[in-house]
């Protein structure tokens, strides 16, 4: 994230002006001319005017942004104005707004489509649920709703208030863009947005394994206790042990921690889970037996012996004395105050707590490896659904669905392939910078202002939080350039290409994370296979189960109870409501297959 | 004086409680038919005429809920005892700042203790969590003087506590400030007469001052006993954790995570309902006692 | 009046303790808020920034419209506050001197319209709101904010009128006053301390509201109120405690100089009082 980047070197800047003049039919042979470059923008898209164009006009070396083909019968005229919910937060320049910015511009000057806010909301659970709430109660449905909650979308299906898309979407959804995008793993894409064979909306989809957890080690640490990466448990046991007792951490002596955790056994950061993966379940998870039918793993046996070795490892101070009172994100003051050598977290691990970690002790030395085995060789950890629980939909009687589609997809191709150099809008504060203002697509110190594309764009590649139309687009953008774009002599990169290759030590340890954990993705996931809208039983008293559930695996862990409280929470939890709920369950299973 | 007199009199004071009477009629009467979703299976979709109705089976859901007892006695715990001390620790700030001479130094205090209210309590989380964990601040501190690191905010001994204490610490400041107001109406003759009398500090706190703010006392006791199923939702929500739930959960932050999490509007409501139920009965019971036994009307 | 040395120190101790006490956490987030990004999650915490920055507050600052959210919360308080008072200090009034039974079934209706809890409410206000056109304006949340202050502000009013002996305005009535004349010219400047008690607390029950705010104001952040505003600032895994701890600093700041203003006024009691 350090590399200079020589676009204050004037005499190979080009200016704006240069830049308007050659716009145009004689822009690629002038650029080639000037530059001796290979055009990256052969293909400029129809009559867009050179204000809207995104890019870099004022690059030193001679790139821009290609626009994809225009699509058919586009721009519409008259242009249409569609209504949208979104999440929000978000930030523009001084004079703009969710509605008007140099993407609703551009996507105007594409589409024809102008796109006007309904409502939003923040991250708040809550507030989501209660936005669309409002929103039906008072009969304002936008016509387009971005990651509706699966609450809401089965009470609007039940109330026919959703568009059919199924029709639409056979006849234009781009080929490649969105359906084969959204085709992988055998249509697991549709499990929440397709009901009963019809597309009642489109698929919000994550990037694959990104959840799953790494095993995330202070080599430098290991070297001082003269270890290597733990392959087992047991030998996990025996380097957090050594870590604490060789007083490793910065926070003065006795502070160490074994490894860091909190109060979700199953977390987003510092999680546990691969430790549960090692005995084979993973608490809250509906997997298959032997019969076939979907048991809950939280009552298995198995959890006794992973939640009796917890309670021995806090027993012996290699967990945090009050690590359960800590939410994930607070563990970041764990690892970035350099207190844990050791954590399961997934491939972002250099973008949160390392960097921290690593300005704070620069001999910090990070490394990830695979996770340990457990006792009988089992080698597991929760998977990663890349489609969370949520949809968007259109409102029943929408008429334009084609057109959203297709502004979807144009948007997935500018943003997705990694040829078409899309960066944002230099110049205009939306695009990818650093604190000094430099070009950093890399990403991983983004300005609050700095060029965040999720919070710009309408539609499934613009939604904050990260969706894409598929699973795989951030792994296809690490191939291409780690494959393609390195293997280029460096006089035939361009800028772009330089300053996606000019990642520091930490970004590029992020890549390879990336990549690993993906290979890892299928063969040691333990997939949950309860994947729809809560039954009717699960509703009713399914928190509570969950709650009590939470309540006594912490409490065993610290040793407040005594292990055997695992057996009558098991009798608690089957005749709390656990038993129909499992019927509830499998009778949903059976009716799949 | 009879009713004709008595009108010619009065009726400007019914002409001027007309325009509260048509304010409250028509944005916090009117929007009150939002209260047949306690007694629905409400869907937004449907709305308020067309979801089922289902009577009572919302509250009948709540009270058969497995840890109702827990959760309600958990809270009623912990809102007593906020509103005892919340009270009580408001009374003696104001009689102690009443007490000092300093114009400045009271001022400045007075502005300094009453900010803490306006801090929400997403931000305090943040910041108690910090303070009181195992490696913070106060830990610290304790570890000088030689006593034991204690999970304030991970053991069931202490969580309430610290509920209550960061609550107290949270509110009490604001609460000074009414009493500070109430005490200016005290006449100092009475003081000064009862000074010359030879009474002493305390006698004169106690027979003079104390009754003189009655009506304070009274009325905000009144008002905190009607939030007395509001232990502080916002407060719990962001300290607690599942290891506490023992001793800290509440009826809001168990409903929190079952029924709202869950979009269960008419099971939210129905326990809203049954809370403010509560608090109505309890300050009716306070308007007659006061009534009776203080001879004072709070309305 | 004689008070010890002895006593006075004891006095001034206890009151200083308790303050110090009561104002650690706020010198906490003050510390917080002057750290750099990079000291954030660094153990342990110190007392005292080494480097101190004001970096946090520049950044929200430059960017993000603070002025704008503070002034949408001031004019929302300031105008929900008024209109509260307004119809409070008269329905107060009248309910503390109405001798009839009939005053007892209006402090009743007052009371009982806290009845329902705003969960109940909140969707036919928006509903209501919405067909007069003022959802995403800040008129829905001086209305709304108004609802809860008044019978708040009616009950407090009520008492402090109580303590004003009736005698007061009988002589000025018999002077030829009316009702409406003796409440402004005799009941109210006595009760300042009362008014300006009741309108700080309508001012704070305004300022501090977070739910109908999030409600009633749509996306675009120059309608927020500054409570929805500093929310904003708390991302989903990120959060730089920094920035929120500024956030939350500025957003007291006009609610000193409301303290501030109103002051004088719960002084010109305490001034009396203190010359015991």
């Amino acid at each position: 994230m350090n590399k200079k980047f020589p676009y204050n070197t004037s005499d190979l800047k080009p200016s704006r002006r240069d830049f308007l003049r050659l716009s145009g039919a004689g822009l690629a042979a002038a650029m080639l001319a000037r530059y001796g470059m290979p055009p990256a923008f052969a293909q400029m898209a129809g009559d867009i005017p050179a204000e809207l164009h995104p890019g870099s006009p004022n690059n030193p070396r001679g790139w821009t942004t290609t626009l994809p083909p225009i699509p058919d019968g586009m721009p519409v005229d008259p242009p249409v104005t569609i209504t949208g919910s979104r999440r929000g937060p978000w930030e523009f320049a001084e004079g703009d707004d969710i509605e008007n910015s140099p993407f609703t511009r551009l996507n105007a000057a594409v589409t024809g489509i102008h796109w006007k806010l309904a409502f939003n909301w923040t991250d708040n659970e809550a507030e989501v649920l209660q936005k669309y709430n409002l929103a039906i109660a008072s009969n304002e449905l936008p016509d387009f709703m971005e990651t509706v909650p699966l609450q809401i979308y089965s009470d609007l299906l039940e109330n026919d208030l959703l568009e059919d898309i199924t029709d639409v979407w056979e006849e234009v959804a781009h080929p490649v863009w969105l359906k084969e995008a959204m085709g992988f793993g055998d249509g697991v894409a549709w499990q929440y947005a397709e009901v009963n064979g019809r597309k009642m909306g489109i698929p919000y989809i994550e990037q694959a394994a990104q959840n799953d957890k790494l095993l995330w080690i202070r080599q430098d640490w290991l070297d001082a206790v003269g270890m290597s990466a733990p392959t087992t448990i047991e030998e996990l046991h025996a380097v957090m042990t050594a870590f604490v007792e060789a007083d490793m951490g910065q926070g003065g002596a006795g502070t160490t921690l074994g490894i860091a955790a909190n109060s979700q056994l199953n977390a987003w950061y510092c999680s546990l889970d691969p430790i549960f993966g090692a005995w084979g379940v993973i608490p809250a998870f509906w997997t298959p037996d032997e019969n076939g039918d979907l048991r809950y793993d939280s009552i298995r046996p198995e959890i006794k012996e992973v939640l009796g070795t917890l309670r021995q490892w806090y027993a012996e101070g290699l967990l945090a004395q009050d690590f359960f009172t800590y939410a994930p994100w607070q563990n970041g003051s764990h690892i970035g105050g350099n207190l844990a050598g050791l954590m399961y977290t997934p491939a972002f691990a250099p973008d949160f707590g390392l960097p921290d970690s690593v300005a704070n002790d620069p001999d910090a030395r990070w490394v990830f490896g695979d996770i340990p085995v457990g006792p009988t060789g089992i080698k597991k950890k929760a998977w990663s659904n890349p489609v969370p629980e949520t949809v968007y939909c259109f409102r029943k009687g929408f008429e334009h669905v084609d057109l959203v589609l297709k502004q979807i997809a144009w948007w997935a191709e500018l943003l997705q392939d990694p040829k078409n150099r899309h960066h944002g809008f230099e110049g205009t504060r939306y695009f990818w910078r650093n604190e000094d203002g430099e070009l950093d697509p890399m990403g991983g110190t983004l300005d609050l202002n700095g060029y965040d594309d999720t919070k710009h764009i309408w539609g499934p590649p613009g939604t904050n939080g990260g969706s894409r139309t598929s699973p795989f687009y951030e792994l296809d953008l690490i191939k291409e350039r780690r494959n393609v774009w390195a293997n280029l002599p460096e006089n035939e990169r361009d800028a772009y290409m330089e300053a996606f290759l000019g990642g520091d030590a930490l970004s590029v340890l992020w890549d390879e994370a990336i990549i690993f954990a993906v290979d890892h993705w299928e063969a040691d996931g333990i997939k949950n296979h309860f994947v729809t809208v809560p039954t009717r039983t699960m509703e009713l008293t399914g928190a509570a189960l969950e709650g009590l559930e939470q309540e006594v695996f912490l409490n065993i862990i610290i040793g407040q109870d005594p292990l055997d409280r695992f057996d009558s929470f098991v009798d608690e939890w089957h005749s709390g409501g656990g038993d129909r709920i499992t019927g509830e369950v499998n009778e949903w299973w059976h009716g799949q297959m | 004086m009879t009713l004709q007199q008595y009108l010619r009199r009065a009726w400007p004071l019914y002409v001027m409680i007309v325009p509260g009477i048509v304010f409250v009629l028509l944005f916090r009467y009117y929007p009150m038919y939002g209260v047949v979703i306690a007694f629905q299976d409400f869907s937004p979709a449907k709305g308020f005429l067309n979801s089922p109705w289902i009577g009572w089976a919302n509250f009948e859901f709540f009270f058969s809920l497995p840890y109702f007892g827990r959760i309600f006695g958990n809270t009623l715990i912990i809102s007593v005892s906020k509103i005892v001390l919340d009270q009580v620790g408001a009374i003696i700030l104001a009689l102690l700042l009443n007490e000092a001479r300093h114009l400045f130094f009271r001022r400045s205090i007075q502005t300094l203790i009453y900010l803490p209210h306006f801090l929400s309590w997403i931000v305090l989380g943040g910041i108690l969590l910090d303070i009181l964990s195992v490696r913070g601040i106060l830990n610290q501190g304790l570890g000088l003087i030689g006593i034991e690191s204690q999970l304030f905010l991970g053991s069931n001994d202490w969580f309430r506590g610290t509920v209550i204490a960061s609550g107290f610490w949270k509110n009490v400041g604001f609460s000074t400030i009414v009493y500070l107001a109430a005490l200016t109406a005290i006449n100092p003759v009475l003081h000064e007469a009862a000074a010359i009398d030879g009474a002493g500090r305390f006698r004169r706190i106690w027979h003079i001052t104390l009754p003189g703010i009655r009506p304070t006392i009274v009325l905000l006791a009144a008002l905190s006993l009607g939030d007395v199923l509001q232990a502080g939702f916002e407060q719990i929500l962001t300290l607690y954790n599942p290891a506490v739930y023992r001793t800290g959960d509440i009826i809001d932050t168990y409903v929190y995570r079952t029924g709202l999490i869950s979009a269960q509007y008419s099971l939210a409501g129905a326990v809203g309902l049954f809370k403010s139920f509560i608090g109505f009965i309890l300050i009716v019971i306070s308007y007659w006692l006061a009534d009776r036994y203080a001879g004072y009307r709070i309305l | 009046m004689a008070r010890s040395r002895r006593e006075t120190v004891i006095l001034y101790a206890v009151v200083i303790t308790v303050v110090v006490i009561l104002v650690f956490p706020l010198y906490w987030m003050f510390n917080t808020s002057l750290a750099p990004a990079t000291q954030l999650r660094r153990f342990p915490p110190v007392f005292v920034q080494p480097e101190p920055t004001f970096a946090a507050y520049e950044r929200i600052f430059n960017e993000r419209p603070v002025g704008v959210w503070l002034r949408n919360s001031a004019v929302v308080a300031v105008a929900s506050t008024a209109l509260s008072m307004f119809v409070s200090v008269l329905a107060g009034y009248s309910i503390s001197r109405i001798r009839a039974r009939g005053s007892q079934a209006i402090g009743l209706f007052f009371l009982m319209s806290r009845m329902l809890p705003s969960t109940l409410i909140i969707i036919p206000l928006f509903v209501s709101f919405r067909q007069l056109q003022l959802i995403g304006d800040l008129k829905s949340l001086v209305l709304a904010h108004a609802t809860f202050i008044t019978p708040f502000a009616v009950w407090m009013l009520k008492g402090y009128f109580d303590t004003i002996p009736a005698e007061l305005e009988d002589a000025a009535m018999i002077d030829g006053c009316t009702p409406l004349s003796a409440l402004l010219r005799v009941v109210l400047p006595l009760s300042a301390p009362g008014l300006a008690a009741t309108t700080l607390y309508g001012f704070v029950l305004s300022w501090n509201d977070f739910v109908f705010a999030r409600t009633f104001l749509v996306a675009n952040q120059n309608a927020w109120t500054v409570n929805v505003g500093v929310a904003s600032l708390k991302g989903e895994y990120l959060t730089e405690w920094n920035e929120i701890m500024a956030g939350s600093l500025i957003a007291m700041l006009p609610i000193v100089l409301a303290y501030l203003f109103l002051e004088r006024f719960l002084v010109s009691g305490l001034t009396a009082g203190s010359s015991k």
